[in-house]
């Protein structure tokens, strides 16, 4: 039996209890913790025996019974010890990979006509990343994979008739192979109607008037990349010509805001990403100042560290100013949700998501995939990745150096899927059963990711549990603050959650 | 300064007949008077507790609620994150979990070999659990092509998850062939429970028994024949009665699962209970039962529904915290249910009216792609209009076609809940059936039984 629980303290110094059996936060005290601790058969310390003996003892009675309330519900505070997670065998796996999955994602050109200095594809940074080249996927291929996608999801769609699924073009540049596209479109549209929200990631600068009337013909989701004003914009995100793209981007939205007000407020979102030099205080205002013509902040990213040298340009002052920046960002936004104000679309992005799943957290009820049960780990292909060629990955973040099946070989290769989940569990979920944040955890397989495999990210759990605990006291001390604001907030968060599943596909 | 919270799993609703405590894990309902409702209102508004309090009355209730384990006292503004036991992430519908299916009521026959007064009843005729019985909706015209291809409806349905299918007419005895044909696409899906509800006539009684031979089968015989009653004696000389209980007696000496409906109309001379008994006391069960009243047109008077006894509302405790929280955001009565009429529309029961699709070449699935069916499941107590300021919400199960009928005609509203008019719900305490669950909470006299 191991107690997954930890403490912490919201702004006006009132301690919390968060319980990973439950997913509950219990407000706490040194009694509850000295109860729980007789409960748990866990020698009490000195002050914790005389705070015991002294205390009235009608509470006492009435908070033990309440936590034994829990414990006999829930086996809350406590998780038992087991001899480790089950190692799927390719039979399981199969049905298990099927019934997760939830997005059909095609890389339709490996080719971009930007070089941004922190893209894996093209920086030179990211060591096993694929680098940019001419391929395109054909038709052929990508009609193979919708047949073959919606071939594997019926069962899904059996049970769900409701279900929709991510349709995302992925490049490189999609909008380099907006032939392709369109086509796809079109096929999906009379093949399988109404069963795909479709959604292209893009650089903005290929969004000419006869690429957006096909986009908006098709009612696709269109999330621009965008860092900020031009400087900042510039900064990285420029064409091969190392010129910035910024002033292209901003004429294709204006155009598109002009012809195509309704397209653009209801499917338009932007990208962004940050770095160590990012002055993430100007950005926040500048989507605040001009969300005339850039849509809103929809995902907003620091540039990955996964198996990267781009963070060795960087000092640590330039760490510190980025901490200091998000410090006075988060500090705002509470500020701002507590006094009922709305933050921009940005800020809230920024530093709201990250308390969204706070409130977003699973609780006891909700069922975890048995093979994968801890962290925020999908079984291999929720989000099945289509590359040029045919081969399939995972999902578009991974590097692809270990793909999880081959179209042109009979689709997915379950014994590999089989191998990744086994290999993620020993180098992963094997210390799992005793961690107190494994429902609020987002370690997948893309943040552990190595050539060819899985590896143990160094620090990730200890700085995973720095900014739960960081959050968590910021949620509880928001909702504290305004008895009003739960309600509204948890609107709010569950747009963002909205907008979040539909751009990270 | 000293402020007091509800915990977790205590949840105050307060509306305009009254306030109401919920201990989700201790199952237990509290009636709050308008003092105990203040205060918790206060305290739940982080609002700190006053120093007269602590020395008076309030103090004490306050003392009592922690002794009771439905708050404590904290030294701060304390947030308490109130229980769930899911993510709210499952509200967001197609991106979430799928629908949980549970039943199909699939009317398979609009013949009948009977004749009763009720039936088939009109749109606007209050009926009280149509969906037990064998009423037929008047209008009602059958396709046979919706039955073209029942194998592939039947796999649909075991493919969404549901787990009991309700075959019922008119009679479905009367369509032996039909009936059969599904029970026999049943036998491939051992999870499927199969009712067939009738009145047990129109087929000799050892071809009713030989249904038993397909797996998991239930009838549901409806009982007809306490309606032409003139007096408190039952004799069997009424043929169909006779025939129904033969057919019971039968079933019972068999050891046959089965389970009985009695109907109750405007005419019917026996009340609930008495009816119960007496089917209790000669096949050893307590009948469910299904009511039926004129509609505005042909009635006039003021009527209560019979299941809702000698003024008496019925509450009905949850089974545990999961089920509390799925009564909050669904309609209790038809959540995961659907109708299938006999020109394959999809409904959310047999006494609401809704089209929710319909069935176009044997496909189910399309049939239930919309919005609609699901959006009357989540028609929660709050979203009834006349139950939407009643904060028993979540205790109170209704049938879903008296509640909106009851908000057409006041009569059905009324019919059904009579504590409807007389507002305060501390006040009406004596007004409420249960089983020992509920309890009156007040300032001045602390905590109380609430009378069963």
């Amino acid at each position: 039996m191991e107690r997954v629980t930890f403490r912490f303290n919201s702004d006006s110094g009132a301690e919390y209890l968060y319980d990973d059996v439950t997913g509950n936060i219990f407000p706490w005290g040194s009694m509850e913790e000295a109860i729980l601790k007789r409960e748990l058969a866990v020698p009490l310390d000195d002050s914790e025996e005389n705070l015991l003996r002294s205390a009235h003892g009608d509470e006492i009675t009435a908070k033990t019974q309440y936590c034994r309330q829990w414990r006999s519900q829930y086996q809350a505070f406590a998780r038992p010890s087991t001899s480790g997670l089950p190692v799927p065998t390719p039979d399981q796996i199969k049905p298990a990979v099927w019934a997760g999955c939830k997005e059909l994602i095609l890389i339709v050109t490996e080719n971009c006509n930007l070089k941004c200095g922190y893209c894996c594809y093209a920086s030179g940074t990211y060591k096993y990343h694929r680098k940019p080249t001419n391929r395109t996927m054909s038709y052929e291929q990508a009609i193979k994979a919708v047949d073959w996608f919606m071939d594997n999801v019926s069962a899904q769609l059996a049970r769900n008739p409701r279900k929709k699924y991510g349709l995302s073009f992925y490049g490189g540049e999609p909008l380099l192979n907006i032939k392709l596209i369109k086509e796809v479109l079109e096929y999906a549209e009379k093949q399988y109607p109404d069963v795909f929200f479709v959604v292209l990631t893009t650089n903005g600068t290929l969004l000419t008037p006869e690429n957006v009337e096909i986009l908006k013909k098709h009612s696709v989701s269109v999330a621009i990349s965008i860092d900020g004003p031009e400087d900042e914009h510039d900064r990285l995100r420029v064409d091969l010509l190392e010129q910035g793209t910024y002033k292209r981007i901003i004429e294709n939205l204006s155009y598109i805001k002009r012809k195509h007000p309704e397209y653009w407020n209801n499917y338009l979102m932007s990208l962004s990403v940050y770095d160590p030099q990012s002055d993430v205080e100007k950005i926040s205002q500048f989507f605040d100042d001009n969300k005339d013509v850039v849509p809103r902040c929809a995902f907003v990213n620091m540039v990955s560290t996964n198996n990267s040298e781009y963070y060795n340009r960087f000092k640590k002052e330039d760490f510190d100013l980025l901490r200091k920046r998000m410090i006075f960002l988060r500090q705002k936004y509470k500020q701002l949700v507590t006094s009922g104000k709305e933050p921009g679309s940005y800020l809230n992005i920024i530093t709201g998501t990250s308390l969204v799943l706070m409130l977003m957290r699973g609780r006891v009820a909700d069922a975890r995939d048995t093979f994968v049960r801890y962290t925020g780990c999908c079984i291999p292909g929720s989000r099945m990745t289509v590359n040029v060629n045919g081969e399939i990955n995972m999902c578009e973040r991974v590097n692809g150096t270990f793909p999880i099946g081959h179209l042109d070989q009979g689709g997915l290769n379950y014994v590999r899927i089989a191998q990744l989940v086994q290999e993620y569990q020993e180098k992963i979920l094997y210390k799992c059963e005793r961690c107190p944040i494994t429902r609020l955890c987002f370690m997948c397989f893309s943040s552990a990711e190595a050539n060819g495999g899985i590896m143990e990210p160094r620090g990730f759990c200890e700085s995973t549990k720095n900014r739960i605990h960081t959050n968590l006291a910021d949620y509880v001390s928001i909702m504290e603050s305004n008895p009003d604001v739960e309600l509204a907030f948890k609107k709010k968060s569950l747009e963002l959650l909205r907008d979040r599943i539909l751009i990270e596909s | 300064m000293t402020y007091f919270r509800l915990n977790m799993g205590a949840i105050l609703k307060t509306g305009g007949k009254g306030a109401v405590l919920y201990d989700v894990i201790g199952r237990r309902i509290f009636l709050l008077d308008k003092e105990a409702q203040r205060l918790l209102q206060e305290c739940e508004n982080r609002m700190p507790v006053k120093d007269e309090g602590l020395a008076g009355s309030a103090h004490r209730f306050l003392d009592l609620m922690v002794s009771e384990g439905l708050g404590f006292y904290y030294s701060h503004p304390t947030h308490i994150d109130k229980m769930l036991t899911s993510s709210p992430i499952n509200e967001l519908e197609m991106l979430g979990p799928p629908p949980a299916y549970k039943i199909v009521n699939w009317s398979i026959t609009s013949r009948c070999d009977q004749a009763c007064h009720f039936c088939p009843a009109s749109l606007q005729q209050p009926i009280w659990q149509a969906c037990r019985s064998c009423v037929r909706r008047a209008n009602s015209s059958e396709i046979p092509s919706v039955f073209d291809n029942p194998a592939h409806l039947v796999k649909q349905m075991a493919d969404l998850g549901i787990w009991g299918i309700h075959l019922r007419g008119g009679n479905p005895l009367l369509e032996w062939e039909r009936l059969t044909a599904i029970l026999n696409c049943t036998r491939s899906q051992p999870h499927l429970r199969v009712g067939i509800t009738t009145p047990g006539t129109g087929r000799a009684i050892e071809h009713i028994i030989s249904l038993y031979r397909y797996p998991n089968v239930q009838l549901n015989v409806v009982l007809i024949g306490f309606e032409d009653r003139s007096d408190r004696r039952l004799p069997e000389a009424n043929s169909v009665r006779s025939t129904q209980y033969k057919l019971l007696d039968t079933l019972r000496q068999c050891n046959a699962l089965f389970s009985i409906v009695v109907v109750i109309s405007d005419k019917t001379p026996v009340d609930r209970e008495y009816a119960s008994q007496w089917v209790f006391k000669r096949w050893g069960m307590i009948p469910g039962f299904a009511e039926f009243h004129p509609s505005p047109e042909n009635g006039s008077r003021e009527f209560r529904f019979n299941t809702i006894q000698t003024n008496r509302k019925p509450l009905l405790l949850w089974r545990n915290p999961e089920e509390f929280f799925q009564r909050t955001e669904n309609n209790a009565c038809v959540s995961g249910i659907m109708e299938i009429t006999v020109d394959g529309s999809v409904k959310p029961c047999a006494g609401c009216d809704d089209d929710c699709g319909k069935i176009i070449n044997n496909d189910l699935r399309h049939a239930i792609k919309g919005r609609r069916l699901y959006e009357l499941w989540k028609m929660s107590k709050d979203k009834i209009e006349q139950c939407s300021d009643c904060p028993l919400g979540i205790a109170c199960s209704d049938c879903l076609a008296a509640e909106r009928l009851g908000t057409i005609d006041k009569r059905v509203a009324l019919g059904y809940c009579p504590v409807m008019q007389d507002g305060d719900l501390y006040a009406n305490a004596g007004r409420f059936e249960h089983q020992g669950f509920v309890y009156l909470l007040s300032i001045e006299k602390g905590l109380e039984r609430c009378p069963t």
